[in-house]
């Protein structure tokens, strides 16, 4: 996983004596709370931020602080060049990054992002780097419980990704099939604990099971998802479900 | 006709929050137009002009993008993609805008928001394109000097109506023109010397279109005001399609005297005098 950069804006003093050299930081972040229309924002950012580094996609690192007496999401400020870069040209993005971009095909199918688009994906074309953000639309996401829940169920057979702006250009099966199998990797317990942790931060109790067996189901289902809707795919050629 | 606008701003510091102007965007009708800081062509830019941007590999993608966009006719997306360096924002609307084409709107805009802020304020060290020609400024001065009508400290002489330089003239989009001379006696007339003929005929290009913006600019603060346009322009540069374009974008804005003309050179100081020792 390529390293990223953060804003730092602010060195203070050395941390003291015995400590070779280090000093105070503080580094840039973005926070985020939950609304009346998102109301598992944060719950929802904490998974998906914690599903995708299991499998080492290029995502801002994120943890949970207070604000105003509630739970935010932060995630560190990436800095891929030092400054906010454009919304990404998907075509580039395969073309330059072709591996990392079947990665985040296959996540975003695993956690039912229905909202990747170019400006939650940023690209330094300069550096050939990629970075994910932004999944307040992607998994447990509705206005109360039930609709999220009910929206993970209609999608339980479905891809789940809408108009993902990568899955018209990626091109490459094999990542695709070496991307589900690192999903498939990810341990039971690790993906039940992420669910549980997101239980202190919004998600309902009630649905942490649901959640759980939701996650753990679909690594098994990626494989037959992305082979029974391939025209989802233009560009790949049909042979994905071969062994390589 | 009129001309909607918006404008890229560029944070380089999420905590002051202090952008800064670095492109314009114009639509009229179907068509938009636009031009960013640094850009020689549309798409190409030169990196010397941008040593106040913190990170000009990522202003280059960020224009890059706008051009993109643009070239879709998408300005709704341009002003989507907002972050925390950079955004568009809506700057308004350009009513009355006549006969001119979008890209002389988007000329007259971007000197105004990104060259008349921006751009001067932090480029003090390079040679700007809209630097004043110091040899035909002073070579002008002289002759004014000469027939004692131009304001000099403790002159006890003057005439009622003396040219004056270093004066503020207010604008209706900028308050703090600072034209090369002005000369008043109940009408304002402001002057502003342009040299045509530099090898660098697209910089003289620039500099033609920022004065007549600036003239515009005035003009619209004050409906009486006269603008002159004081030019050293040859029959050959006047074949420069440069050149061409300076000259339509300032004649559009301002009488145009020709210094090299002995004939208009010799009327525009008459003018002056009259004007200059009138009651």
């Amino acid at each position: 996983m390529p390293q990223t950069q953060y804003k730092v804006w602010h060195v203070g003093s050395p941390v003291g004596q015995g400590v070779m050299g280090s000093v105070h930081i503080g580094v840039a972040g973005i926070a985020k709370a939950a609304t009346p229309d998102l109301p598992f924002v944060v719950a929802n950012e904490l998974i998906c931020y914690n599903l995708a580094r299991a499998i080492l996609l290029p995502i801002p690192p994120g943890f949970i602080i207070t604000r105003d007496n509630a739970p935010n999401y932060a995630s560190l400020d990436f800095n891929l060049s030092g400054a906010a870069l454009p919304p990404a040209d998907p075509e580039i993005v395969v073309r330059d990054s072709s591996y990392t971009a079947g990665g985040i095909l296959v996540y975003d199918v695993w956690v039912v992002n229905t909202d990747r688009h170019e400006a939650n994906l940023a690209h330094d074309q300069l550096r050939n780097k990629v970075e994910i953000f932004d999944h307040s639309h992607a998994f447990f996401h509705g206005s109360d419980a039930r609709t999220a829940k009910d929206r993970l169920v209609q999608n339980e057979n479905e891809l789940g990704i809408g108009g993902h702006c990568l899955a018209r250009e990626i091109v490459d099966p094999m990542s695709i099939e070496q991307w589900i199998r690192r999903i498939e990797s990810v341990p039971d317990f690790y993906i039940k604990d992420v669910i549980k942790a997101a239980t202190d931060v919004g998600l309902p109790n009630d649905d942490e099971q649901f959640c759980a067996d939701f996650l753990c189901g679909r690594r098994y289902k990626l494989r037959d998802l992305v082979r029974d809707n391939q025209n989802a795919f233009p560009k790949i050629q049909p042979i994905l479900g071969a062994q390589p | 006709m009129s001309a909607r606008y918006w404008v890229a701003k560029y944070i380089s510091d999420v905590f002051r929050d202090e952008p800064r102007n670095v492109g314009v965007f114009v639509q009229v009708g179907d068509v938009i137009s636009a031009r960013f800081l640094g850009e020689t062509d549309p798409g190409i830019v030169d990196r010397r002009k941008l040593k106040s941007v913190s990170y000009p590999d990522v202003y280059h993608q960020w224009v890059t993008y706008w051009r993109k966009q643009i070239s879709k006719l998408s300005i709704e997306s341009v002003v989507g993609a907002n972050t925390t360096s950079y955004r568009v924002v809506e700057g308004g609307t350009v009513t009355e805008t006549g006969d001119d084409s979008p890209e002389q709107i988007t000329s007259y805009l971007y000197a105004l928001l990104v060259e008349g802020g921006f751009s001067e304020a932090v480029a003090q060290e390079e040679e700007t394109e809209t630097e004043r020609p110091v040899d035909l400024e002073i070579e002008i001065v002289t002759e004014l000097k000469t027939l004692r009508i131009l304001a000099e400290g403790d002159d006890l002489f003057l005439p009622r109506h003396p040219i004056r330089r270093n004066i503020i003239i207010p604008g209706q989009h900028y308050n703090a023109h600072k034209p090369a001379l002005v000369q008043e006696n109940g009408i304002c007339y402001v002057m502003e010397v342009i040299d045509l003929t530099s090898s660098k005929k697209k910089n003289s290009r620039d500099r033609a279109g920022w004065v007549a913006s600036m003239f515009r600019d005035i003009k619209l603060a004050q409906d009486t005001a006269q603008t002159i346009g004081l030019v050293r322009v040859t029959e050959q540069d006047r074949e420069n399609e440069y050149v061409k374009n300076g000259l339509s974008l300032l004649s559009a804005e301002a009488s145009i005297v020709n210094w090299l003309e002995t004939l208009e050179r010799q009327e525009f100081l008459r003018q002056r005098q009259i004007i200059a020792e009138a009651f």
